[in-house]
């Protein structure tokens, strides 16, 4: 009996080192993937900057964001400028080269770099915005809705298009010497997700108190309202693309995505302090979706004995590939798997529509199949409670340390 | 007794087998997805 406790213990502790150790092996590859990432997208950029002012002969580099169009190889006669006008999009920075002729009229644009997810973004590219975008000037509006068309499906995407072509076409006229007016400042958005954020935050902060008697109710309510208002009506569940975006040392301006801040920082918060997951059980939208498939069949939390392992590990192998992907292509929205936005925007692939029925079948035998064996945020969960620990662990351990050499 | 042990053991097993070919085959179509994004962006 003792030995099988001391066996148990020892393999707790093997456990324990293992995780710690693969977990800074995975933090030493994301430094990695990383710096190869940024090289390689330097060099992808002057490609991307010819294609907005083709007819160039050569391009040359002035100064540190304007770029210089030449007619000739002598360099006698320029053709325009090209600048790198940048904006924020659904994944994340967006980056356009965009062409300007000696007027400051746009001549044309291309996208050098983008961390929205490709289908958004390719319908942009397959629409005629960028197209339109051309002979507009610095001094425009370039208001998706009133002086240019958008996307359907892609608004975040082709206002963010619109935006870097401003921005750049800014700029040439800053280095042109032609009077720019100074843009006001974002205003703060604060409306209905932000406000029902908030509630579900105080819901949970209520609802985890100890011996709170209401607990499965309010817990239900919290979960019907983050799958109807954070899922369907906004469609914003967290994905790993929000990670890899942190990641990339992507942060959006808080005025105009205090849904954003609110969202990861207070689950970092709560996390940090409390050891305690406010999101994943009580409000993650996808999660709420699987629940009431599984009151229709019942439902059950199924723990594979014989794979338990070997599926715990597959699941986070594919969230670190997702992560690395997502750093290295500079696009978080690229390997972010999850099935959200194919349930509540009813928008995704085939493979995507496949994989999703599959999820829903399962909900109904096996309790939350997706965030038990598949969702990539688990195993990010799983890697900041490891941390918190260890780095807790450390903490105490250098305490003792110094109070035994005081006294 | 023995008989029903058997019968509970051999459910878990089955249990498991599916929920081993349910996340290798969702997973093996999400690596499908994945990977046409990545040949997407690489042309």
């Amino acid at each position: 009996m003792a030995k099988n406790s001391s066996n148990s213990i020892s393999n707790y502790v093997k456990r324990k080192k293992r995780e710690r150790t693969l977990a800074l092996l995975a933090l030493i590859l994301i430094a990695v993937v990383w710096v190869v990432g940024a090289k390689r997208a330097a060099a992808d950029l002057m490609p991307t900057i010819r294609q907005a002012i083709p007819d160039a002969d050569h391009i040359t580099k002035d100064n540190g964001v304007i770029y210089i169009a030449w007619a000739d190889p002598e360099e006698k006669n320029i053709l325009g400028y090209v600048a790198l006008g940048e904006a924020s999009g659904y994944g994340g920075k967006l980056v356009l080269a965009v062409g300007v002729d000696q007027t400051g009229k746009i001549v044309g644009s291309a996208v050098a770099s983008s961390k929205e997810t490709p289908a958004w973004i390719n319908r942009v590219l397959d629409s005629d915005l960028l197209k339109n975008i051309n002979g507009k000037k610095y001094t425009e509006a370039f208001n998706i809705g009133e002086d240019l068309d958008g996307v359907t499906g892609a608004t975040y995407s082709s206002v963010a298009v619109a935006k870097a072509a401003l921005h750049g076409s800014r700029q040439v006229a800053r280095y042109l010497g032609l009077p720019v007016e100074n843009q006001p400042p974002p205003k703060i958005k604060f409306g209905l997700p932000e406000v029902v954020l908030i509630l579900l935050f105080t819901i949970g902060y209520i609802g985890h108190q100890r011996g709170f008697k209401y607990k499965k109710q309010i817990r239900w309510s919290s979960l019907i309202i983050g799958m109807v208002v954070l899922g369907f009506i906004y469609n914003s569940p967290i994905t790993i693309a929000y990670i890899t975006k942190m990641l990339l040392g992507y942060f959006p301006p808080w005025q105009t995505n205090l849904y954003w801040y609110f969202l990861i920082g207070g689950i970092l918060f709560v996390f940090t302090v409390d050891n305690k997951n406010p999101y994943c059980d009580w409000f993650c939208p996808f999660g709420a979706a699987q629940e009431c498939m599984g009151l229709i069949g019942g439902a059950k939390p199924r723990k594979p004995r014989l794979f338990h392992q070997w599926l715990k590990w597959l699941q986070r192998i594919l969230a670190l590939i997702a992560i690395l992907l997502g750093i290295y292509f500079r696009s978080p929205g690229l390997a972010s798997y999850e099935l959200f936005g194919t349930l509540f925007s009813l928008y995704g692939s085939s493979l995507q529509f496949i994989a999703l029925g599959l999820v829903l079948i399962a909900s109904m035998f096996i309790k939350r199949p997706w965030c038990s064996f598949l969702c990539p945020v688990s195993p990010v969960v799983d890697f900041i409670r490891i941390m918190r620990e260890w780095i807790l662990e450390l903490w105490k351990k250098t305490i003792i340390k110094k109070t035994v050499k005081t006294n | 007794m023995e008989k029903n042990n058997n019968k509970k053991n051999g459910k878990n097993k089955l249990i498991d087998w599916f929920l081993l070919v349910f996340v290798l085959v969702v997973s093996g179509l999400l690596v499908a997805q994945v990977y046409l994004n990545v040949i997407e962006i690489l042309h």
